[in-house]
């Protein structure tokens, strides 16, 4: 099947670039240096309790996931179609008898395994560091982290329907900015409640609609089971959290599926000139 | 049935800002099963625009294509054909085996025949011995060849090669004509867009010459280039007498100085006409042969279109 067979070359190539490489080493890294950090740590000359610490290290490892793996989606991503066929390596393949959208799922499953594996594999570090303060298998982690597998996935369709028509600084650009956005949406929401601020409010809505990265974050935090330990950890003082709902997975599940449906039919209508 | 049937194709390309330009222009083209077809023009005359529609990579404005009778545009039709661009970059990390590997399967050939397409295509390009070195490591030659390669995989009735020659020394150039000439001995037809208008005469049955996005010009090269010949002749000792000697074995073109230039019917006609003028005391400095080319041909052509 054609898809296969691209997807399969999206994950040989993906897998060689340096930046897979280096996001990879450098999230992982970074989650041992958290539990190092909240190992070592002291609150009133006192080590933190080692369930704090255990909760603590997954909360933040798990932010980091979100964060690297939707910087790795970008940097993936982004010259996936425009790019590569200015290069010249996606113009023998377009010449094929595929069909474009064979093109495009295949790309993105090629992206999706390569991201999951990066992600499976952070997870995998979480809990080493979550075991060794707590001793014991946290479920939370491999809960919130499946799930958190939608995280890049949103920015893989985004690019991809980006880079169809524009070069990939920009597509890498323009993802930036909804990344933006989706981070924004939280920090307007908590502003607007604590200042009482309904426009804000309501930005916050239409962030949350344009790029629901948010949405996937409240799911993550209430699955990896760090509440109960640390409650502040879902907010400041005084803003509730809103609970996740089915809602939410499916507008995002939604969305990326949408993503993917647009780029087949952008690419399918694409002029190509080799 | 033709190889490549056009009629009327045109493109024109429409922005939102800026006048509409025609690329191509009501093409009527008529490629033979079985030849070698030159596609000439000078740059901008719309041959990679017409590459592209005959491929399906381009929606025409206008007008009809077939290939072997079929629609262009049907990603179907790509199944008869194989491609080289000119301008292309292969996944450099993978060995020769494993891109070929990669087309054959982007082609639906089941797993026995692709093993067996491989082997064949490596050893009729003459890459078998590197089969397992990575791209990054060929000269471009051998890129061009491996390109070659992957068109021929699904033993394709046409391919079309764009600019296959330019990047080429002159043995790559040796090496891709002669892969080109095999082909046509196998019955393949080839359509050639090139510029390097020594390559096409050597190669090609016919040409079709493109300027400004129309065809000006098409027809079997042989009868093209059976214009007569033209000899230059440089004399020692220059008498108008000489003139009216050649003016009996052909036309005397120009006379200037101490050369003639006569333009004879047939090869046959030149021994005569030297020991014609030798034999009334001419001494000869040199006969320089000028044949009709196709270089002659194709400036001939494009300067007579209007500007």
């Amino acid at each position: 099947m054609p898809v296969l067979v691209i997807a399969r070359l999206t994950i040989k190539e993906a897998m060689r670039r340096w930046v897979f490489v280096g996001g990879l080493l450098l999230g992982a890294g970074m989650m041992a240096l958290l539990a190092y950090v909240f190992a070592n740590v002291k609150r009133h000359g006192e080590f933190l309790p080692a369930e704090m610490q255990g909760s603590l290290v997954v909360h933040f490892g798990l932010v980091i996931t979100r964060f690297f793996s939707a910087v790795m989606a970008t940097a993936l991503a982004c010259g996936a179609i425009a790019t590569e066929l200015e290069r010249g390596t996606l113009t023998l393949v377009v010449t094929k008898p595929i069909r474009r959208w064979q093109i495009v799922v295949g790309k993105w499953l090629g992206f999706a395994v390569v991201l999951t594996l990066n992600q499976l594999l952070w997870l995998a570090v979480i809990e080493w560091g979550t075991w060794n303060r707590l001793g014991t298998w946290h479920w939370g982690v491999w809960k919130a982290g499946l799930i958190g597998l939608l995280y890049p996935l949103l920015f893989v369709s985004l690019n991809l329907l980006l880079s169809v028509h524009l070069p990939w600084i920009f597509v890498a650009l323009i993802s930036l900015v909804f990344m933006g956005i989706g981070w924004s949406e939280t920090t307007m929401r908590n502003i607007g409640m604590l200042a009482n601020l309904p426009r804000l409010l309501t930005l916050s809505q239409v962030a949350g609609y344009l790029m629901p990265t948010g949405r996937v974050a409240r799911w993550m935090v209430v699955e990896s089971e760090v509440l109960d330990i640390v409650p502040r950890l879902s907010g400041p003082p005084g803003v509730e959290m809103p609970q996740p709902t089915i809602g939410d997975l499916l507008y995002v599940v939604a969305y990326i599926l949408v993503g993917l449906l647009l780029t087949c039919w952008s690419f399918g209508r694409k002029e190509v000139s080799s | 049935m033709w190889a490549i049937e056009t009629d009327g194709l045109t493109k024109i390309f429409r922005s939102l800002w800026g006048k509409p330009v025609v690329a191509v222009q009501d093409l009527n083209l008529k490629v033979p099963i079985g030849s070698v077809f030159g596609f000439l023009g000078p740059n901008g005359a719309g041959k990679t625009t017409t590459l592209n529609l005959l491929l399906g990579n381009l929606r025409p404005t206008r007008g009809t294509g077939r290939i072997f009778g079929y629609p262009i545009g049907n990603p179907e039709v790509r199944r008869l054909i194989g491609y080289l661009p000119e301008k292309f970059q292969f996944h450099d990390f993978l060995t020769a085996e494993e891109f070929l590997d990669f087309h054959a399967r982007m082609l639906g050939l089941p797993k026995s025949v692709r093993r067996q397409r491989i082997d064949a295509v490596l050893e009729f390009v003459g890459l078998k011995e590197r089969r397992r070195s990575k791209v990054r490591e060929f000269s471009r030659g051998m890129l061009q060849r491996l390109g070659i390669a992957q068109a021929l995989l699904n033993e394709p009735k046409l391919v079309i090669l764009d600019e296959p020659t330019s990047a080429l020394d002159p043995l790559g150039r040796w090496e891709v004509r002669n892969l080109i000439l095999r082909l046509k001995e196998q019955g393949v037809t080839v359509f050639l867009n090139s510029h390097l208008l020594s390559e096409v005469e050597m190669t090609c049955d016919a040409v079709a010459i493109l300027n400004k996005g129309q065809s000006v010009f098409q027809g079997r090269l042989d009868e093209l280039l059976s214009e007569p010949l033209e000899l230059e002749i440089r004399f020692q000792n220059p008498l108008p007498s000489w003139r009216d000697i050649a003016a009996k074995w052909g036309i005397v073109v120009s006379a200037n100085g101490d050369a003639l230039t006569v333009r004879v019917r047939t090869e046959d006609a030149i021994p005569d006409l030297i020991v014609a003028l030798v034999s009334n005391g001419a001494r000869l400095m040199s006969v320089v042969p000028k044949r009709f080319s196709l270089e002659d041909l194709f400036v001939q052509v494009i300067h007579s279109e209007p500007c």
